[in-house]
């Protein structure tokens, strides 16, 4: 299990927010230099508003890889504390059992639907934290399918995507240990 | 009898209600905090589409500068939104900043503490640090945990981050 949960959580928050910042430099070039800087580039249109909503749509993507990124780090932390939890099942008896049980539990918590992985920490963890959880990994399942005829779950952006999974990693650390 | 179906859309309705008063609010204050500045307000309406309801209709700010140049657009955004209640993004010319409804103490859970003689104490914590009544807050990317209601201060901080605008 990770023991860098909180920095690679913290490092992937920073690197949406220096990508964001490059967005607002690249916009302001845009806008007070004209189209100089972006000859050789795949931003190059005659149309300014043209190059507005292209780089508009671009970032749009690029938050919602961030918090596939912030997702895929905290499901990581999750499927490995599970694992840790699950090693105790090697000592149990008789061994060649408990070989063949722990090596199909390795298998398969892999495989667990996250939302019933979520549900085990519903005695330790405050119910509607892991609601909020399950709204993220909605977002998630949305993004990552990318159904057009569906409506996004709920509006979200990485900073509360983070603020929410770094609460529960916290509690997690704190309650389950 | 009012079945559930009908209940969960009345439901749902009066949410859409209450979200749309307290654009209307908030949109007067911007109105009056702007009224002594050079920068232009036109308004508009935009379609809000979000899972399991009907599509419906808020209102829209525009806010153009002397020159009909646009500083920002401010579009209410929701009421299906994580950590808040509903969202409002403030989108300049450089950059979008996001404000959000908060109702007092805003979004908290239950957690355990294990006390010094072994028992156990549950409390109350919050996300954020701040949200002393319902309202619009920011939420500053770069101080965590620190939510601001959104006046006539941080407004132009807003327009400032978002457009460069300054006062």
């Amino acid at each position: 299990m990770s023991n860098n949960i909180i920095p690679d959580l913290d490092n992937i928050l920073a690197l949406y927010q220096y990508n964001k910042d490059c967005y607002k430099i690249i916009k302001n070039i845009q806008e007070t230099e004209g189209d100089r800087f972006f000859r050789d580039t795949e931003l190059l249109y005659p149309d300014k508003d043209k190059i507005k909503a292209m780089l508009e749509n671009i970032q749009k993507q690029s938050d919602d890889y961030y918090i596939l990124y912030l997702w895929l780090t905290f499901e990581r932390f999750i499927v490995d504390f599970l694992l840790t939890k699950g090693e105790k099942l090697i000592d149990i008896k008789p061994e060649f059992f408990a070989d063949n049980f722990y090596c199909k539990f390795k298998e398969k918590v892999e495989r667990w639907p996250f939302k019933e992985i979520l549900d085990l920490f519903d005695q330790v963890i405050d119910k509607n934290l892991i609601a909020s959880v399950k709204q993220i990994k909605d977002y998630r399942d949305w993004i990552a399918h990318r159904n057009i005829n569906k409506s996004k779950p709920i509006n979200t952006d990485p900073v509360r995507v983070y603020d929410t999974l770094t609460t529960m990693v916290k509690q997690i650390l704190r309650e389950a240990i | 009898m009012i079945s559930v179906t009908k209940y969960m859309e009345t439901a749902l309705s009066s949410e859409i209600v209450k979200f749309r008063r307290s654009i209307d609010k908030l949109f007067e204050y911007i109105k009056l905090w702007l009224s002594d500045t050079d920068l232009l307000i036109s308004e508009g309406t935009t379609q809000i589409s979000e899972a399991d309801i009907d599509p419906y209709v808020v209102p829209l700010l525009i806010i153009n500068d002397k020159d009909g140049k646009t500083v920002a657009t401010i579009r209410p955004i929701g009421t299906k939104v994580t950590l808040a209640r509903w969202r409002i993004d403030i989108i300049g010319r450089f950059d979008k900043e996001i404000i959000v409804y908060m109702d007092k103490g805003g979004p908290s859970f239950e957690s355990r503490t294990v006390l010094s003689n072994g028992e156990g104490e549950t409390k109350t914590r919050y996300f954020y640090k701040g949200v002393k009544k319902g309202g619009w807050y920011w939420i500053a990317e770069r101080r965590r945990g620190r939510a601001y209601i959104v006046n006539k201060e941080i407004f132009f901080d807003i327009l400032d981050m978002v457009s460069d605008y300054e006062q």
